[in-house]
């Protein structure tokens, strides 16, 4: 059977793909999808849905459908490029610490365990806090706070994979610590860390809008999901439309990532590719 | 000939929390140019441990604690790990017990037996003319269809054809010697047979010597000029092929060999040495062997275990005091 076949069976997985495809459209396309400026305040403040406001407008009279489709791209913005960050930090880091073991090993995985006794919103808080609330400062929150899982995973492969014997008889026949690790050992990691990647990339996306929604991400106007969730959380009663919304977004997009990360680790999962 | 590799009084242990294993413990042997030597033992008697500690891959917690290994003339455990790299795959190299496992997965085959030229290309690699090299190395080793088949990655090879392909790695830089690490253990009988004649014909043609190491006698008999029969991390035995399977005199050995099935005998059962190998981390004093010798004696438990030297041939047995 063909990865093709694999993935036409996996039927949750598909249902990821499709909601996250549609998700970056609406960040592409936004331009064009968007009937109104997000940051416009042209109407009447928290007007019901209608025909000309899918989803009604905000307390200053702004469309919510406009924001909730640019809200999209901070939304997906955030979370690739701080889960990238995270693995330019995390991979390096686990690499060698597995693949050199010893004294290394001990101080890179104290370092990685106390980085983890955090809970990842906490931690992201914390350096916000710290830094002060922007969004550049949301971003390295949360690489900082998800490098160490990414290289905790890159770890525990690593141990394995560097036991065995092709990564021996390549550095049998010359080759340096670092190549091998590069060219071999990684390549032969990597199934277990692109599911990781990709429930991290879910867990990014609510974390950032938990720090929005805080006021520690995207300052106002710019749209971002947490943000309208905050202020639609005071009209819950009067403009309940406002905080429905950006509720439905998040989730959805927490569950693209993680129906995609869980079809992942079912379709690299050797013992389930019935060949 | 010339002397290739001098192995002297070589100790590796393992430091486990449980203790010390001495895997090698005062190995010495040499290896001319153009040689063969067998290294024999039972699992656990240090066959590997010695060969990854001429490649200076000793894994961790283990150490070459002491000894001398001189390559060429060159003390191998003095180099730095640079100079080390430089002769690894280029002068020594080494081939694996498991060939389905020696291979990495995610590369097609053709740029694996590249890579292993490419690691000891000086200056930029010139990819068109390696390729050239990897198809007449491959068509060397006997694989069939080469121009097609180096694109196909390892799991659509088979088991003898993996062997193949890793004896072409390993001479595809003419080495001076070659590790063979048992080689066909994990191959059917068949193809065992097709393996050893090819290192055979390898060594023929490219001169290079080689270090077989193995349990089959009947391998060692066929490829190699001298054999070191180890037993838990000493040799036992050392010297000329035909003397000692003529007349070989350590009671290890007598046993080894008296253990290969023969069909022009009548026997109804396959002899065995009684007894189980050592425990690695404290091991029997004196003689290490003499808790399952037949003609063990009170003093075979003394420290200094007698040395019967005869030119080339080396037993450590008290019996030739």
């Amino acid at each position: 059977m063909g990865i093709l076949d694999l993935v036409m069976e996996s039927k949750l997985f598909l249902i990821g793909m499709i909601l996250l495809s549609m998700i970056t459209v609406m960040a592409v396309f936004a331009d064009f999808i968007a009937p109104y400026d997000p940051i416009a305040q042209d109407f009447s403040p928290k007007l019901p849905p209608s025909p000309e406001h899918p989803l009604g407008t905000d307390e200053l009279g702004r469309d919510v459908f406009s924001r909730l489709i640019y809200g999209s791209r901070i939304t997906l913005y955030v979370a690739f490029v701080s889960v990238s960050i995270a693995c330019l930090i995390g991979i390096p880091i686990g690499l060698v610490a597995g693949y050199y073991g010893g004294a290394v090993d001990k101080i890179l995985n104290f370092a990685i365990d106390l980085m983890l006794s955090f809970p990842a919103i906490i931690l992201t808080i914390l350096i916000t806090g710290m830094l002060g609330p922007s969004l550049t400062n949301a971003m390295i929150a949360i690489s900082i706070a998800f490098a160490p899982r990414i290289a905790r995973i890159v770890r525990g492969q690593v141990l394995s994979v560097k036991e065995e014997d092709y990564v021996v008889a390549v550095k049998a026949m010359g080759a340096s610590g670092a190549y091998t690790m590069a060219r071999h050992v990684l390549p032969n990691s990597i199934a277990p860390l692109l599911v990781q990647v990709t429930l991290s990339l879910g867990t990014a996306v609510l974390v950032e809008s938990a720090l929005a929604f805080l006021g520690l991400s995207a300052q106002p106007p710019t749209p971002s999901w947490g943000d309208m969730l905050n202020r639609g959380r005071r009209y819950i009663y009067t403009a309940p439309w406002m905080i429905t919304a950006p509720g439905i977004m998040i989730t959805l997009a927490v569950l693209a990532f993680n129906l995609i990360g869980d079809g992942l680790r079912d379709l690299l999962d050797p013992r389930l590719r019935r060949l | 000939m010339s002397r290739l590799l001098e192995v002297r009084d070589l100790k590796t242990y393992f430091f486990l929390r449980k203790g010390v294993v001495k895997a090698v413990d005062g190995v010495s042997f040499d290896l001319d140019k153009g040689e063969a030597l067998g290294i024999v033992g039972e699992s656990g008697s240090g066959k590997t441990v010695t060969a990854l500690s001429i490649m200076r891959l000793v894994p961790y917690p283990g150490r070459i604690v002491d000894g001398e290994i001189k390559f060429k003339g060159r003390d191998l455990l003095s180099l730095s790990e640079d100079e080390m790299r430089k002769i690894r795959g280029k002068e020594i190299s080494m081939i694996f017990q498991d060939p389905h496992n020696s291979l990495n997965p995610v590369y097609n085959v053709g740029w694996q037996v590249g890579e292993a030229i490419e690691l000891h290309t000086e200056g930029k690699p010139i990819w068109s003319r390696i390729l050239d090299k990897v198809i007449s190395i491959l068509r060397g080793v006997g694989i069939p269809k080469v121009e097609e088949r180096i694109y196909d990655y390892p799991h659509q090879f088979s088991g003898g054809q993996k062997q193949r392909i890793m004896i072409g790695m390993s001479v595809s830089n003419n080495p001076d010697l070659i590790i063979a690490d048992e080689p066909t253990t994990a191959l059917d009988v068949t193809i065992q047979a097709q393996i050893i004649d090819l290192l055979k014909e390898l060594r023929h043609r490219y001169g290079s010597s080689i270090m077989l190491i193995t349990h089959n006698m009947g391998l060692v008999a066929e490829l190699c000029d001298r054999i070191a029969v180890m037993y838990s991390g000493k040799v036992v035995e050392y010297g000329d092929i035909n003397r000692i399977f003529e007349e070989p005199l350590h009671p290890y050995t007598q046993l080894l060999l008296e253990c290969i099935p023969r069909t022009d005998r009548d026997v109804d059962r396959l002899m065995s040495i009684p007894g189980e190998p050592p425990d690695p981390i404290s091991p029997p004093r004196g003689c290490r062997f003499h808790p399952r010798c037949p003609y063990a004696k009170d003093w075979c438990r003394r420290d200094d275990i007698y040395v019967y030297r005869d030119n080339d041939h080396m037993v450590s047995c008290e019996l030739y005091r």
